[in-house]
């Protein structure tokens, strides 16, 4: 008896954790969008943002960028530049997305720069 | 029947209990970091290149009539993007039957060669393989090196989730003279996400599992222990509530079929927290 009173406090817990946290996602502010992102890629296989940190990490290392945005229901990513350095090349981002265990397919936006 | 027949018999009817109850206790209790996959299974999600994983977790268990409160511990390393290594072991604070400490280090390699990215969702499969090193002590530790071969596929979507993997434990002869039986691992897991959230929002995905066990005979000094082989298959629910690099765990683990003799496990219960870096 004691070991189901134990089980069901237990359950009613993560239950009621489960509910609270659904409810403040929906409540939640969503992060911004950059305004005027400098690059915007399409990224394949972003379905969990416990995964996408990795993105995240990975992008932000990347010389002059200042701002990261995962869009994970949009399936893209918007980098932010700093004006001081040279913007990370289209190979060197292909290779952080990879890095992070994702697919860059294709660019939607990026400056007109050779590399 | 002679004496010293008589008295082996005894002896090996006495062992079966509690080396049934310890094989069976020290296989739930390491549960390796797992980055966003079953909670009770194995699945093939791999860490970032140079990424790092730790993961604690508060387990609480009851087989036969034991009770056991520990935490499990892992650390996890991503050599490549396709390719993770772990450490594994748990400590246990809290045993009604006996031996308390740390228990077996087990050390894991996961590498996915299958992967299929497609737009809000992932395939992949992954091979896994792992060495259990008896570091442990007392009933904590299978005193023996046994080592685990398998596979693990997933689809990942944004609202759905599906797992899969097989895995057998090739448990060699220990210092003790037991032989634990072979064990054949199969999981499967269902992943719903109520709410498709963004990246900076808390992410809750609600998780039903299936998790089955074969076991293989188990002798002692070359002697088979009657009733030692058997199935048992489980189910379980629980939670992943995660925000960026931080995940939160829950999940409990019920018996649904037993076919082990002796043996009436009661539940498991885990709480653990990831943290990715």
């Amino acid at each position: 008896m004691n070991t189901l009173k134990k089980l069901l406090t237990l359950t009613s817990i993560v239950a009621l954790t489960v509910v609270f946290t659904s409810v403040t996602a929906q409540r939640a502010q969503a992060q911004h969008k950059i305004k005027n992102p400098d690059v915007v890629a399409h990224i394949k296989g972003l379905a969990c943002p416990f995964c996408a940190y990795g993105l995240e990490k990975k992008l932000k290392k990347l010389p002059g960028v200042a701002e990261v945005y995962v869009g994970l229901n949009e399936g893209i990513a918007q980098l932010k530049l700093n004006k001081k350095d040279d913007p990370p090349t289209q190979k060197q981002l292909k290779k952080a997305v990879e890095d992070a265990g994702f697919t860059l397919s294709k660019f939607i936006k990026y400056p007109e720069i050779s590399q | 029947m002679t004496y010293k027949k008589e008295n082996m018999n005894r002896y090996f009817a006495r062992m079966t209990i509690p080396v049934i109850a310890g094989v069976i206790l020290t296989l739930l209790t390491i549960r390796p970091a797992e980055a966003h996959n079953p909670i009770f299974g194995v699945g093939p999600r791999v860490m970032w290149l140079n990424g790092w994983g730790l993961e604690a977790g508060l387990n609480w268990d009851k087989a036969l009539r034991e009770s056991r409160t520990g935490i499990a511990y892992s650390a996890e390393y991503g050599v490549t993007p396709n390719w993770t290594v772990s450490l594994n072991t748990d400590q246990i604070f809290h045993n009604t039957g006996g031996t308390e400490g740390l228990g077996d280090l087990l050390f894991r390699t996961k590498y996915r060669f299958y992967r299929n990215d497609v737009l809000g969702g992932i395939y992949q499969i992954s091979a896994i393989g792992a060495v259990n090193f008896p570091s442990g002590k007392g009933s904590m530790s299978s005193h023996s090196t046994d080592f685990v071969g398998g596979m693990a596929a997933d689809y990942e979507g944004r609202r759905w989730l599906l797992f899969g993997d097989t895995r057998y434990r090739l448990n060699t002869k220990g210092s003790n003279q037991i032989s634990q039986g072979n064990v054949f691992i199969y999981d499967a897991a269902l992943g719903f996400r109520p709410v498709e959230t963004s990246y900076y929002q808390p992410d809750v995905v609600l998780m039903a599992e299936l998790n089955g066990q074969v076991f293989g005979r188990q002798s002692v000094n070359g002697q088979h222990i009657a009733g030692s082989a058997g199935s048992r298959l489980f189910a379980a629910v629980g939670a992943w509530i995660t925000y960026r690099n931080v995940a939160f765990k829950p999940g409990i683990q019920i018996p649904v079929y037993d076919h082990l003799k002796d043996n009436h496990p009661d539940f498991n219960f885990v709480f653990s927290v990831e943290v990715h870096f």
